[in-house]
């Protein structure tokens, strides 16, 4: 089967300092794969490049048949398919939790308010949070706050899901009930990117785990593999420290 | 020291002649101003060097030249070129505008820089356009940051409508000259003009806290 | 970074200095003084030939003059460019200068404010037109843009004419200013003292412009010296002015700034 994901020698440069170097990965439909890695290794940088909210300088990224790198491609089109969780969650302050999760349906995918709304209403149950529905983002505490990112993410009913370090911003008992939602996303068949450090999930969840560092994916296999016997010695030296 | 308030009284008329003409035109010049503003503003964000200098070149001009100089250039060389003749009613709203407008296009970039770059993401993460992003998401943030930096423009634009005077505009601090003129006296049309300026840009001042606390 | 900043605080000072010399500009003159007396004297250096800065010295005819009638009275004195407002509101207080001398017409309202000497000096308004003008007397300009120096007789007069809050009058801060709003078409004439429009035509044929004296609407008018009211300074002050007036050395003067005789029999009956 095509993968939904194909990214070919993919090459990122930050001014003259590289930070990813040759990346070739394949994601399949419905995979949930992990990445892991050192602060610094270039894992956001790779998934940012996942929906061009950073420009590689050369190599290829095909989404669905569709380069990325192709000038004629629209990229609103593509990221209207690809969702995105950030680290600080990134909710519009100045809109309701409803109003953040109907806008981009009704002014990038032109749904009328209502099915918007039904939607919303939809989602915000899915994460637990109707009560919420007309409160401002100020008012909620972190966990809720990425749960509604999420359901805002979902509401565009995109392919794949990509998430920053989704939980590293929050306090740890906060952690759990987005890790959760994240789960769930995972069991429904969603294809997911997801950039953490929250190994018991990459191991729960993921089908397959990419270690980076230094801009290069040293290491990638499945979870019990790559968990259990790394085969090289900067993924084992790394599995030391955050095990 | 003797101050005559008969001689205020006898010029009440035109001093309230030329309130109203300074409002107006302080009104104008700053919705044109913003209007000017908000597009060199933005073209001082064009991501090439070269798009962005000609706005940077203007904003440096009309902030760092006295709005003295800038209101005989457009008086005498600007009006005329276009105009034939000079008129002092397009001069009083054009030079006060691009003036006005320098300072909300530096008022507007910096109200927009300082939206976390997240929320720009988060909207173009969604499938929104850019202008999308800046229309739903920035500038409504934004706009929210600029108020009091667009009212502390509003009230030094008023103030500054004064050196209008010097094209023989009828406002407020032409009609305290031909008082002075009259009478050879100081305090009387000085201190009734700074009293007019001081009540206009006072009421402004509540104005724009009433609008603060409601956006 | 000490150095620098010393340096740098040094360099400060004597720009102050610098430019604090350059607003003072004292004329200390009166030479042969005997009594001891002095006495203040503002001016608005800015009405050439009357008064103006040569860079950083005070000259004009007023300033000769003002000399002369020091020297007469034996008073020593001390002139400073100190602005019109300036001039204005510390005269009208009396303290810090006790007299002015800048071309101050003499008014029924102003002598409600301030004390005058006798008149010194006799000037009347000229209409300054564009070659081809329709306009021959003062009474055709209540239909037209005027432009005049706010704050002068000019002012006044056409005041009179047009209604003092009329806005086709339009005052400038200078003649300068009116003068270019002529030009610029933005006004059908200047009204403005006799010697400066002289001086601008004469200085600026190109421009193709004409004056139109109207002896009719436009009387003589007078300058005198402002003290504030009830100065003792006035009846000291006034001998010597008759005098400088009457043996010749005010002639003397006149001819070297106008190049021609004053009219001053005219001068002397004039109050």
């Amino acid at each position: 089967m095509e993968p939904i994901i194909n990214v070919r020698h993919l090459n990122k440069f930050f001014g003259n300092h590289q930070v990813l170097t040759d990346i070739n990965v394949d994601i399949h439909s419905q995979e949930v794969v992990v990445v892991i890695g050192p602060s610094g290794s270039g894992k956001s940088t790779f998934l940012r490049c996942l929906n061009l909210l950073e420009q590689p300088q050369s190599g290829e990224i095909i989404i669905e048949g569709t380069s990325l790198m192709d000038k004629n491609t629209r990229i609103n089109d593509i990221r209207t398919e690809v969702g995105m969780v950030f680290q600080q969650f990134n909710l519009f302050p100045h809109k309701t939790v409803i109003e953040n999760i109907m806008l981009a349906p009704v002014q990038v995918r032109k749904w009328p308010a209502d099915k918007a709304r039904q939607k919303a209403l939809e989602l915000l149950q899915k994460v637990g949070l109707s009560d919420k529905a007309e409160v401002h983002p100020s008012s909620l505490s972190g966990g809720q706050s990425q749960r509604v990112a999420i359901a805002r993410a979902l509401a565009m009913e995109p392919k794949i899901m990509l998430f920053d370090e989704p939980t590293s911003a929050l306090d740890p008992e906060m952690v759990g009930e987005v890790l959760a939602v994240m789960k769930d996303l995972a069991r429904e068949g969603m294809t997911m990117v997801v950039v953490t450090h929250e190994m018991g999930f990459a191991r729960e969840v993921g089908d397959r785990v990419l270690f980076m560092e230094q801009g290069v994916i040293v290491e990638e296999g499945k979870p019990e593999q790559l968990f259990g016997s790394p085969s090289h010695e900067r993924t084992r030296e790394f599995l030391s420290k955050v095990l | 020291m003797d101050f005559r308030f008969d001689l205020i009284v006898h010029y009440l008329p035109v001093f309230l002649r030329g309130t109203l003409f300074t409002i107006g035109v302080s009104i104008v010049s700053i919705l044109i101003g913003s209007v000017l503003g908000l597009g060199i503003g933005f073209g001082k964000m064009a991501p090439k060097a070269i798009y962005r200098w000609p706005f940077h070149l203007y904003i440096n001009f009309f902030r760092g030249t006295p709005l003295y100089v800038q209101i005989l250039i457009v008086h005498f060389g600007l009006i005329p070129a276009f105009y034939g003749t000079t008129n002092v009613l397009m001069t009083s709203f054009i030079a006060l505008s691009l003036n006005s407008a320098a300072y909300s296009a530096e008022i507007f970039r910096a109200g927009i820089q300082s939206i976390d770059p997240g929320q720009r993401e988060a909207a173009l993460s969604l499938g929104m356009s850019k202008w999308q992003a800046m229309r739903f998401i920035i500038l409504p943030q934004a706009i929210k940051r600029m108020v009091p930096a667009f009212g502390n423009e509003f009230i030094v634009l008023v103030k500054d409508s004064s050196l209008l005077a010097l094209v023989a505009a009828p406002e407020i601090m032409f009609w305290s000259n031909t008082m002075k003129g009259q009478y050879l006296r100081i305090w009387e049309p000085y201190l009734t003009a700074a009293l007019i300026y001081f009540v206009l840009t006072y009421s402004l001042s509540k104005l724009l806290n009433y609008i603060e606390r409601k956006v | 970074m000490g150095i620098g900043k010393k340096w740098a605080m040094s360099a400060l000072t004597a720009c102050f200095m610098l430019t604090m010399a350059g607003c003072g500009s004292n004329n200390d003159a009166g030479g042969n003084a005997a009594s001891g007396e002095s006495i203040k004297i503002a001016t608005d250096a800015s009405y050439a030939p009357m008064e103006y800065m040569d860079t950083d010295t005070v000259k004009g005819f007023d300033i000769d003059f003002i000399k002369a009638v020091m020297e007469e009275a034996g008073v020593k004195y001390t002139i400073t460019n100190t602005g019109w407002d300036t001039m204005l509101t510390s005269v009208q207080q009396g303290t810090e200068y006790q007299a002015g001398v800048s071309s101050v017409s003499i008014t029924d309202e102003r002598k409600e404010t301030y004390d005058y000497s006798i008149p010194y000096f006799e000037s009347t308004n000229m209409i300054m037109v564009k070659e081809g003008s329709d306009i021959k007397s003062a009474l055709d300009l209540k239909d037209k843009v005027v432009a005049v120096q706010g704050a002068t007789t000019a002012d006044t007069l056409m005041s009179d004419i047009m209604g003092v809050d009329n806005t086709n009058l339009k005052r400038f801060d200078s003649n300068a200013v009116a003068l270019m709003e002529l030009n610029a078409g933005g006004a059908d004439a200047v009204v403005a003292d006799i010697a400066i429009v002289n001086e601008y035509i004469k200085n600026n044929p190109k421009e193709k412009l004409v004056g139109i004296l109207d002896k009719e609407n436009f009387g003589s008018e007078y300058y005198g010296v402002l003290y504030p009211k009830g100065s003792e300074w006035k009846a000291k002050l006034d001998p010597a002015i008759k005098t400088v007036i009457e043996n010749g050395k005010y002639a003397e003067i006149y001819k070297e700034w106008f190049g021609e005789e004053p009219d001053t029999a005219g001068l002397l009956s004039a109050e």
